[in-house]
């Protein structure tokens, strides 16, 4: 029996749902940008051009979650890599757009580079749970103004896993549609198979950025899924209270998925979230905490009664650097998402807030996320489980471990076998160094990229690539 | 083995557990629906009353354990780790901490068992 974690009940799930509706019926959402307030107001919204500010009748709505696809399959470049959702079991994903990297050579902790976004992604592929990149860090030392596209396109071009990452203006729109279509051949192709989808983030309290919605509005004509990821932090840009925060994040969501339905009727969308809340000692924002933990799993409850693909943040932490703090709040925030049943987790590899990008914590958090999988599979009460005639046979004082049903269990994966945190006694412990976590962590990283690279794009293919990049870094200008 | 450092992160992770066996309250006072109304597009919570009413009600476990400040402070702090915070903390308990006394009935009681433990072991039997 599956072990899940219920927040809501229906009733509260109902609740926060209809006043969801009223919050977009009455209070309204401003929409800044070119296309939204048109696509709104020839749909029968109330718009109020002075202030962008939009007022959504339930119906736009109820017609939004009705056209919305209840399935999406994340495929990637390598098409055995592919992840549908709904899911039957938890997939990582990778976290994204951290400020710093630590540099893995030198320990030294400084501004992400593509060759960070190079390296994570051999990581990312070689991890078994991990199925969705995003671009981890973001890439420096490339032009502001074509920035996301190298993080973007890199993302593709050294993993073959499904990649999803976001563009921030309308003119960077042409140079992402050229290397997709290089990448997979046509825009037909692009249209299809959907190796690659945005990730989107309304403005607390209730906003929309004009640029990026833009983008993503034209991006509508390649049917590129997105992942609508609301971010109000309680206290703060959203209200001191963990449910009427989860009343923010959702209203926020489906704001935005009625304007990208309207606009694209069918177009897959993923209900996500990354909220947070505020530190009320230092006013910080605090990914790690237990009430992060718990909003997140409501809005999990909240995705699935949409019966939509379900996505969250979690496996976060606010510990400055690796460590047992780091583990501490990752596995908290992990396990309550994992027992709520999302889809999928977003967040593995980074410390700090989501600010800084660790090689080492990418391999750790894959390890912790097979024991929070573990646990959300529950306990097999089926008859192959109930070993009474061992019981019986072994009797008082016996023991089991020549038993064929304890080999048979060792070999079913009822038992995980760690792959990194150390389980010998301590004197062999003592006698091997003394190994931990991270230490087996970054002797794995060192493999992997002391390894050959995996499905490494075709060099033709990559070469076009390269030229989309050096056409953009030229072309797009600041703004 | 014990590790006395290890009892206060054990601590620290029971008392987020028990924040989350707490769950998200959903009675009138969790209700912020007029508040978000009155923030609107754009606006902020960090002055509400309501948010102030839910610092002082626990709706948020403050801890004291672990660093949750900027990257910055945490370098001028000199980069603490929560095994060096469970450490100092742990010298200063050990330093300062005085058990509560117990009566002096119950003292003189102890004593009196102790004294009868000692001289049946010494008499071997």
């Amino acid at each position: 029996m599956e072990f899940v974690a219920k927040v809501l009940s229906d009733e509260m799930l109902a609740g926060l749902h209809a006043e969801s509706l009223r919050l977009l019926a009455e209070v309204g959402v401003r929409f800044h940008g070119e296309k939204a307030l048109g696509i709104l107001e020839a749909h029968g919204a109330h718009v109020s051009r002075e202030d962008h500010r939009v007022r959504i009748p339930a119906e736009l709505v109820e017609e939004a979650l009705r056209t919305a696809p209840k399935s999406v399959v994340f495929e990637g470049r390598n098409p055995s890599l592919s992840f549908p959702m709904p899911s039957s079991w938890t997939g990582l994903g990778m976290d994204g757009t951290a400020a710093f990297a630590l540099d893995f050579q030198t320990g030294v902790r400084r501004y992400g580079t593509k060759k960070d976004i190079e390296d994570a992604m051999r990581i990312f592929q070689a991890l078994d749970l991990a199925v969705m990149a995003w671009a981890p860090t973001c890439a420096s030392d490339a032009p502001g103004p074509s920035r996301p596209l190298h993080e973007f396109l890199d993302m593709l071009r050294y993993c073959s896993k499904h990649g999803e990452h976001e563009l921030h203006r309308v003119d960077q729109v042409p140079y992402l549609v050229e290397g997709l279509t290089a990448i997979q051949g046509s825009e037909d192709a692009v249209r299809k198979n959907k190796i690659s989808s945005l990730i989107y983030c309304p403005v607390a309290p209730l906003v929309h950025d004009g640029q990026m919605l833009d983008a993503y509005l034209e991006l509508g004509q390649l049917d590129l899924p997105v992942m609508i990821m609301p971010m109000p932090v309680a206290g703060t840009t959203g209200p001191a209270s963990l449910y009427s925060n989860a009343l923010l994040a959702n209203t926020e969501t489906l704001s935005a998925m009625v304007v990208f339905q309207l606009a694209h009727p069918g177009r897959p969308m993923v209900y996500s979230n990354a909220v947070g809340v505020v530190d009320f000692t230092t006013g910080n924002f605090l990914a790690g905490s237990s009430e992060t933990a718990l909003q997140s799993s409501a809005l999990i409850a909240m995705g699935r009664y949409y019966q939509l693909p379900t996505t969250s943040t979690g496996c976060s932490c606010d510990a400055r650097e690796p460590g047992p703090q780091a583990i501490l709040e990752k596995t908290i925030s992990a396990l309550l998402d994992f027992m709520a049943g999302s889809d999928m987790i977003i967040g593995i590899g980074e410390v700090d807030c989501s600010q800084l990008l660790v090689l080492e914590q990418m391999v750790v958090d894959n390890e912790l996320a097979h024991r929070c999988q573990r646990v959300r599979q529950g306990i097999d009460a089926s008859d192959a489980k109930r070993l009474l005639a061992d019981i019986a046979q072994v009797g008082p004082g016996g023991h089991f471990l020549k038993s064929k049903s304890t080999r048979q269990a060792a070999r079913s994966g009822e038992f995980t076998i760690a792959a990194l945190t150390d389980r010998h006694p301590y004197e062999a412990w003592v006698e091997l160094g003394r190994p931990s976590i991270y230490s087996a962590a970054r002797a794995r990283v060192q493999e992997i990229l002391e390894g050959p690279a995996v499905d490494p794009l075709p060099d033709d293919i990559a070469g076009k690539l390269d030229d989309i990049l050096r056409r953009a870094d030229t072309e797009l200008k600041d703004e | 083995m014990l590790c006395l450092e290890q009892i206060l992160i054990e601590i620290e992770l029971f008392r987020r557990g028990a924040r989350l066996h707490r769950g998200i309250g959903s009675d009138a006072s969790h209700w912020l629906d007029g508040t978000i109304e009155k923030a609107g597009p754009g606006g902020s919570f960090l002055k509400e009353r309501s948010t102030r009413d839910a610092l002082r009600a626990g709706e948020w476990y403050l801890t004291d354990l672990g660093f949750h400040d900027t990257h910055e402070r945490w370098q001028a702090a000199g980069r603490p780790t929560l095994l060096h915070e469970a450490r100092d903390r742990v010298t200063q308990i050990l330093k300062d901490h005085t058990p509560l006394p117990l009566s002096r009935e119950a003292e003189r009681e102890l004593d009196r068992l102790e004294a009868r433990a000692r001289a049946l072991s010494a008499s071997g039997k």
